[in-house]
């Protein structure tokens, strides 16, 4: 019984109803001047009577009342339920001024009962513009400013497009656990997915799961999507679609952080850290909305590091993998000894091999090429690759001696070589990587076949293929030189003997159009490190993924798959002694506070004057 | 509107040539002492963060209790005064017969209210400076601009309120009580609103956190410029000062 009454009182109609009746008595007592069923004042003779006079003012609270319903309802039901109540609500009170009007100057109670109603109407209508107005700006406002300076509140206008452009639903259900580390993690993952159901909300759904809390939830979620199976820490599953027909992705809190950003950038006195989660998951959704998953073949049988290697302290590219398999292409292991290249992989990667491709294997990927294949190579002279006379094909060509640089390198190791990329870059690969630094470890310089020969390089370099244009697009610093001689205790450049920097490490070459009107086909990468992709060197430098992400999009011709620049965000330790901070706070203080007493003592002393 | 000047410069000094604004400015900057110590502890503390949302600095104000406080406090007791006070003594009578128009008054008393409440927002301000430029704190400056403004527009429409209420009456408790319960009403119950209906997953959840002045100043503490807040408080601003002039119209009529 009680349960009914209390389920009775909670109804919103009945708190409108009562409010209603609230409001008619209070507002008949305050216009008549008595409250109802007591006489009031007497008015003059030519006044109208009582009774008419009571008419008069009921109506015009009843008119004012429906106004207000009118309202209520266009906010809790509809805006066409409301128009009946408005029309009503409007008609009666200027019903009432009209018809009332002559009373005026004859009856108080009329005239209080038609200034409250002009006052009344011209306040609703003004109300209702204002209203009208804010409901305008909520629902087609847009987006806040956001003044932040990492531009944490923003989103890249491809993300925007694309989910503007969304014609299925989309989901994101996040997990994350509720360690520390994954509290603070979670705060970036709901700031970036409120971000995208601002976009759309209409097609955008984000839910947020605790695998210790929400256990049921979580393992329906396990069943649900079977790739979370084996996956270690927190994630996201990106869903496109619904039911048979929608399809899912997982992506991995390591894909979506570059944790604490690279060592070098690391100071005392703050905590970087990179998130990489606009281009992730606009990828991811790009990838599902395309419906199919790409595939990338890895080379192996040459003593390349594992794809299967997820370990970041571990040697591998299973950092590189996971990354792929976030944006829904999977890598698969080829051995070109064994097996042809499969015919649904366009993509080769040859990524540090020890040991020489054999002329099989060499021709095998020629017939790749043949076939529109696509190859990046990741590798120095260290060890022959025996891709030389392929390469040499395609107007690249592997230099002497290893590039150093003392002043742009990691640890100040200077066979770590940093190569930054300068704001402006023009090549694809690089221009969303303005401003970071690639770590290529014991690179190797490239020369492009071709052009004229620069400082330093042969002078009698065999002639460039005229089909193909190389382009460099990842360089050392200026006070970096090729070494002659790596293993030197003290290296030193030689200018006799060392190419001087910059040198180039990384070419991409694309076949030229036949016609003016088509377009350059992208066919090669070259990444002169054998450890670019290595799980160590990516988790030191995060940029490394980002390149290697952005040529095989570059190769794939996606550009709209071409990274989005990270956000970087950085938190700030006030390192200051105890002395400095009662400093801080004490002067300002004394300050303000002698401001006040000079303002209030001056005074005083005028007044008193 | 050429009175307004006249008129804004006779509020100013109804306001400062008595103590209260005083004592309440010196509340104000007891408050912003405490509230900038717990600061400075704070930011000193290992801060590892992904985000700037847990960044002490983001909530040194718009998530400080004592400031909303404050802030219920001192609104009501700034705002009481302005029409009720000179409807108790008896000089709004002189003021109305003046050749002033309704308008100039309301928004005369309204601007001298706002510049009263912006007075209480310097000593907050008053310390980042010293903290950027005599720590070396190089915090990011968006969310406090963000907040400033939002803080400033959020003023508006609170002052704007307490003069309308301060208008409906001679007794300036009453007129403190009212704008006190409505100011109460959009800081604390529409923030408790929010949590329950959140917890029941309730359809209208989204309506009252838009209308929830503490999750609006957290937006503006984090360095959203939500210009829907801004259109909200200069709205429901404009609103309280029609029927402020509506009332006084009434008034001088009756």
């Amino acid at each position: 019984m009680s349960q009914r009454v209390l389920d009775f009182l909670t109804r919103p109609e009945v708190w409108a109803i009562a409010s209603a009746l609230a409001g008619f008595l209070t507002l008949t007592w305050a216009i008549r001047g008595a409250p109802i069923g007591q006489a009031t004042r007497e008015e003059p003779e030519d006044a109208p009577g009582p009774a008419y006079r009571d008419r008069v003012v009921a109506s015009a609270v009843v008119g004012f009342l429906l106004v207000l319903a009118g309202g209520y309802l266009a906010a809790a039901v509809g805006i066409p339920w409301s128009l009946p109540a408005f029309a009503a609500g409007f008609g009666i009170v200027l019903a009432v001024l009209r018809v009332n009007r002559r009373y005026r100057h004859v009856s108080p109670t009329l005239r209080r009962t038609l200034e409250f109603s002009n006052t009344a109407l011209t306040a609703s209508l003004v109300a209702g513009i204002l209203i009208v107005g804010n409901v305008v700006a909520f629902r087609y406002g847009g987006r806040a400013i956001d003044l932040t300076r990492d531009g944490s509140f923003s989103l890249s206008s491809r993300t925007v497009n694309l989910l503007k452009s969304l014609d299925r639903p989309v989901s994101f259900d996040v997990f994350f656990g509720n360690s520390p580390q994954s509290g603070r993690q979670l705060d970036r993952v709901r700031q970036l997915l409120d971000l995208y159901k601002a976009a759309n909300p209409s097609r955008v759904r984000v839910e947020y799961l605790d695998p210790n809390s929400d256990v049921k939830e979580f393992e329906a979620l396990v069943k649900r999507v079977p790739d979370m199976v084996g996956m270690v820490g927190d994630g996201i599953v990106v869903g496109f679609g619904e039911g048979d027909t929608g399809s899912h992705t997982v992506i991995g809190s390591l894909d979506l952080f570059e944790a604490q950003g690279s060592r070098f950038e690391a100071r005392p006195d703050r905590f970087v850290s990179t998130f990489d989660g606009e281009d992730v998951v606009t990828s991811a959704l790009i990838r599902l909305r395309e419906g199919k998953r790409g595939r990338v073949g890895f080379t192996t049988g040459h003593g390349e590091p594992s794809i299967g290697e997820l370990d970041p302290s571990q040697p591998g590219v299973g950092l590189w993998r996971a990354r792929l398999s976030s944006v829904g292409t999977d890598a698969v292991e080829v051995n070109l000894v064994r097996d042809e290249i499969p015919s649904d992989v366009n993509l080769l990667v040859i990524c540090g091999p020890k040991s020489p491709l054999l002329a099989d294997e060499v021709e095998r990927i020629g017939q790749f090429f043949g076939r529109g294949g696509q190859l990046i190579v990741l590798a120095g002279n260290a060890e022959a690759a025996g891709l030389a006379g392929l390469l040499r094909g395609y107007n690249v060509e592997f230099g002497p001696g290893m590039a150093v640089d003392p002043r742009f390198s990691l640890r100040g190791r200077p066979n770590l070589v940093l190569a930054p990329i300068p704001p402006g870059a023009s090549h694809p690969i690089a221009e969303t990587l303005a401003g970071r630094v690639v770590l290529l470890p014991g690179a190797a310089p490239l020369t492009i076949l071709g052009g004229p020969p620069r400082p330093g390089e042969p002078r009698d370099r065999p002639p460039g293929n005229p089909a193909v244009v190389a382009s460099p697009f990842l360089r050392t610093g200026p006070d970096s030189w090729a070494e002659s001689d790596p293993d030197a205790r003290k290296i030193q450049r030689d200018p006799g003997k060392d190419q001087a920097g910059p040198l180039n490490l990384g070419v991409a070459v694309a076949v030229r159009p036949r016609t003016a009107s088509e377009k350059p086909m992208p066919r090669l990468v070259v990444i002169s490190s054998s450890f670019a992709a290595d799980n160590q060197f990516v988790r030191e430098v995060p940029a490394n993924l980002d390149l290697l992400m952005n040529a095989i999009h570059w190769l794939r011709g996606r550009p709209e798959l071409l990274g989005i620049a990270p956000k970087t965000h950085e938190s700030l330790l006030f390192a200051a002694d105890p002395g400095l901070r009662l400093r801080l706070v004490l002067v300002p203080t004394l300050l303000a506070v002698v401001v006040i007493l000079g303002l209030g003592a001056t005074t005083y002393l005028a007044r008193r004057d | 509107m050429r009175h307004i000047p006249t008129l804004l410069r006779r509020e100013l000094a109804s306001y400062f040539l008595g103590p209260m604004a005083l004592l309440v400015v010196l509340a104000f900057q007891a408050i912003a002492l405490l509230n900038f110590w717990e600061l400075v502890e704070s930011l000193a503390r290992n801060n590892v963060g992904y985000s700037g949302l847990r960044d002490p600095l983001n909530t040194y104000i718009s998530g400080s209790p004592p400031f909303w406080i404050g802030m219920l406090v001192a609104i009501p007791a700034l705002t009481m005064r302005l029409v009720a006070e000179e409807r108790r003594s008896g000089t709004i009578e002189p003021l109305l017969t003046a050749p002033v128009t309704e308008v100039e008054v309301v928004v005369s008393k309204w601007l001298a209210g706002v510049g009263m409440y912006l007075v209480l927002l310097v000593p907050f301000a008053l310390y980042l400076p010293f903290l950027y430029y005599q720590g070396h704190y190089n915090f990011d400056v968006g969310p406090v601009v963000s907040l400033g403004i939002g803080l400033s527009t959020m003023g508006m429409m609170f002052v704007a309120i307490g003069l309308f209420f301060s208008s409906l009456t001679r007794n300036q408790i009453v007129a403190a009580v009212l704008t006190f319960a409505t100011v109460f009403m959009m800081i604390v119950l529409s923030s408790a609103g929010y949590a329950y209906a959140t917890y029941r997953r309730a359809a209208w959840a989204e309506a009252i956190q838009f209308v929830s002045i503490l999750h609006q100043a957290s937006t503006f503490g984090t360095g959203q410029l939500d210009l829907r807040f801004l259109s909200l408080h200069l709205s429901v601003a404009v609103l309280m000062l029609y029927l402020t002039v509506k009332v006084l119209e009434y008034r001088r009529e009756g």
